[in-house]
């Protein structure tokens, strides 16, 4: 029953009761509600909504906090103003961005509050407009509705594992046979790579005279580096990723791995590529740190994608990487994919004669320490079925940095 | 010490509405009967209207304190207390009852109110949703004292309620219908300032409650000249609120489709709005679209 109806028959039901029992009296107790009655159908709903938003900040990375400031002002009418936006459930919200103001009739209604927004994961997330819906006080009379402002997006960069020089250093002085594939640059090949500003030490030979002339800034060709090992990292994003919590499950931890290992390989100037398996992603294999924004794209809105693509059937389809020197597969080993990771390394070798590395994600440790353990001793012996150097990781005992080194341990032994 | 007024101590002052029962409960045999016995046996002697107060505020008292729920002990009260006036009451009470049931009528509005307003304040939390209670139930009970004003003129015209000749003196009615027509003239009345300007934008709004990606992406699947359909990519599956305003450069669908990978609704248009130049039409999931059973139309 409407709450009108309610009122209707709250003013009707005494004089009813009056006809009804003769005692005419009775029929007095309509005058009050008829009299709340009459007031509110005075009174205009609350109207006339300007909002003004402004986020502190667009490009965060996970854990860092953005203010977000809004100022209502309500023009017209008395009544409920219910002000509030929808954040999308990776951005963790701290204060209220729902709030409830009255608005009294006579006077203009200008409030400001504010709150902040924290991402708690790496993606693209988002604010919707700001919505105001204003209402009498006993909502009798509907809601004006309002919506202002555009959606706001807040790009949530994954805190990126990175290692000091010292120990990239390390890494490469045990590889001193093969000085060039972690070498500060290589030899310039002649397959074009792309236009960029004239950095100080670039050969003049090198400015592309025709762009300086254009642009009004001098610009350079830079070409693909030679001799440069090739990394291709596949990340398992398929729906069986998705275990653990949102936030810090097996997926955020193997993409979070993944642009750690692609930022440190591109900064030893490796060729890195990757693919993400399920999502039907693929960053072909590229050099320089300024490659680094397109895998971070790429994994940005990434799974658990419930798209099932096994991982040989995402081997095939980055047969486009070209040569491949290294392989390195990130997923979280299970009875149930155990074969398909097994083919998947057979096509590796036969497609790209390349050695491969297995990181094995163990989400477990977040559920229990005994489930963890247990979990450990099957997965080994999986693993120990494939044939293959395996990374054993367990992301609520080792933090991403720890994984990272003992990952690049690997990646620098199998090279 | 200032006394500070909150929802609970408003609940409690309400119940003092229910004396009028309590009084007529005192007049039964049972009542009496009662405190007569308790008289003989411990020799306390006690009122039956003290008796009556005990056997009903109290009881009432536990239940609110127990459940929250005012309605439902004024409803039973206000049945209990008119069963006299159905079956036939004494002449000479008449001055006592009428007025009692004004009373109780009063207390079972206020409790509408107090419920009413609890329920609609109640996304907020602690002392910001008691400010917004009272002062919502300040402004609601404005007409109040003009009500109670009128009430007490009529009864005083009447002797209580009690002299039928006087108890529906023509001369209030005049006041009171030029009352309602102007309520009524002021509520109906269009803002002739307001001159209608035609649409340069249209948006799609789109509110729902479905399980999508955290961080969707979306695109146009299909278009039809009734429906539109939108796919949301992407993202961990979570059940989540989704509130989005689409630019719209042609005739707004009836239904708007959001499929994610893990769940589909179906939206349909429910309102339309004129903001200066800018139209949006609101699209929400209703009971007659068969993917949205049970979908509350407002997102959490």
């Amino acid at each position: 029953m409407r709450r009108m109806d309610v009122l209707l028959f709250t003013t009707l039901v005494p004089f009813s009761l009056a006809l009804f029992t003769g005692v005419l009296g009775l029929a007095y107790a309509s005058i009050i509600p008829a009299s709340i009655l009459a007031y509110s159908l005075m009174s205009d709903l609350p109207s006339g909504f300007h909002v003004e938003r402004t986020v502190e900040a667009r490009n965060l990375a996970v854990g860092r906090r953005a203010r977000v400031h809004v100022r209502l002002t309500v023009e017209r009418g008395a009544g409920l103003v219910f002000i509030g936006d929808v954040v999308s459930p990776g951005l963790k919200v701290h204060g209220r961005n729902r709030r409830v103001f009255v608005k009294l009739p006579g006077e203009v209604l200008q409030v400001e509050y504010s709150y902040e927004v924290s991402p708690g994961k790496r993606g693209v997330h988002s604010i919707s407009p700001v919505e105001v819906i204003g209402r009498d006080f006993l909502g009798l009379f509907g809601a004006n509705y309002g919506i202002f402002g555009d959606e706001v997006t807040i790009e949530a960069r994954p805190v990126i594992g990175s290692l000091r020089a010292s120990s990239l250093r390390s890494i490469r002085a045990k590889r001193r046979g093969l000085p060039v594939v972690l070498s500060r640059k290589g030899i310039s090949s002649k397959d074009f790579k792309e236009i960029r500003e004239y950095q100080p030490g670039d050969p003049l030979n090198s400015i592309n005279w025709k762009a300086t002339a254009r642009f009004g800034i001098p610009l350079v060709n830079e070409y693909e580096p030679e001799g440069m090992a090739t990394v291709m990292v596949y990340a398992d994003t398929t729906a069986e990723m998705g275990t653990g919590d949102v936030f810090n499950g097996a997926l955020e931890s193997a993409l979070g791995l993944s642009l750690s290992l692609v930022h440190t390989l591109l900064k030893a100037n490796l060729r890195v590529g990757l693919y993400l398996a399920g999502s039907e992603r693929f960053v072909t294999p590229r050099t320089g740190t300024q490659a680094f924004s397109s895998f971070l794209r790429a994994v940005l809105s990434a799974g658990p994608s419930p798209n099932p693509e096994p991982m040989p059937l995402a081997v095939e389809r980055s047969k486009r990487a070209g040569k491949v020197d290294l392989a390195v597969i990130i997923t979280n080993v299970t009875p149930y994919n155990v074969s398909e990771l097994r083919d998947a390394i057979g096509k590796l070798r036969k497609t790209f004669n390349c050695r491969v590395l297995l990181v094995d994600i163990n989400p477990y440790g977040a559920i229990d320490k005994d489930v963890m353990q247990l979990s450990r001793l099957h997965k080994r012996k999986l693993a120990g079925k494939l044939g293959v150097p395996v990374v054993e990781w367990v992301p609520s005992q080792e933090g991403p940095s720890t994984a990272l080194k003992k990952v690049l341990g690997g990646v620098s032994l199998a090279l | 010490m200032r006394f500070r007024v909150s929802t609970n101590s408003l609940k409690l002052a309400v119940l003092v509405s229910l004396l009028p029962l309590a009084w007529l409960a005192s007049l039964t045999d049972v009542l009496r009967f009662l405190a007569g016995n308790i008289g003989a046996r411990f020799g306390i002697s006690v009122s039956p209207l003290l008796l009556g107060i005990l056997l009903v505020i109290v009881p009432a008292l536990i239940y609110i304190y127990l459940t929250g729920d005012l309605i439902k002990p004024f409803l039973l009260a206000l049945v209990l207390y008119l069963l006299p006036a159905i079956f036939g009451i004494d002449f000479n009470l008449l001055d006592r009852y009428v007025p009692g049931a004004i009373m109780l009528f009063t207390g079972f509005l206020l409790a509408l109110f107090i419920t009413w307003l609890e329920g609609d304040v109640k996304s907020v939390e602690g002392e910001e949703s008691e400010r917004l209670f009272i002062s919502s139930l300040r402004e609601v009970l404005v007409p109040l004292p003009l009500g109670i004003m009128l009430t007490a003129l009529l009864l005083w015209r009447s002797s209580l309620g009690k002299t039928p000749r006087n108890v529906l003196p023509l001369a209030f009615l005049l006041p009171l219908l030029l009352f309602a027509t102007v309520a009524f003239a002021l509520h109906f009345r269009e803002d002739q300032n307001e001159q209608v300007q035609p649409a340069k934008k249209s948006y799609l709004i789109l509110r729902t409650v479905m399980k999508a990606g955290d961080s969707f992406i979306l695109d146009v699947l299909e278009r039809t000249e009734r429906s539109v359909t939108f796919t949301l990519s992407g993202g961990f599956p979570v059940e989540r609120p989704i509130l989005l305003k689409l630019e719209w450069d042609d005739k707004a669908p009836e239904v708007v489709v959001l499929m994610s990978p893990w769940d589909t609704q179906t939206l349909l248009k429910t309102e339309e709005l004129r903001k200066g130049e800018e139209t949006y039409f609101i699209y929400l999931p209703t009971s007659r679209a068969p993917s949205s059973p049970g979908i509350p139309s407002a997102p959490r």
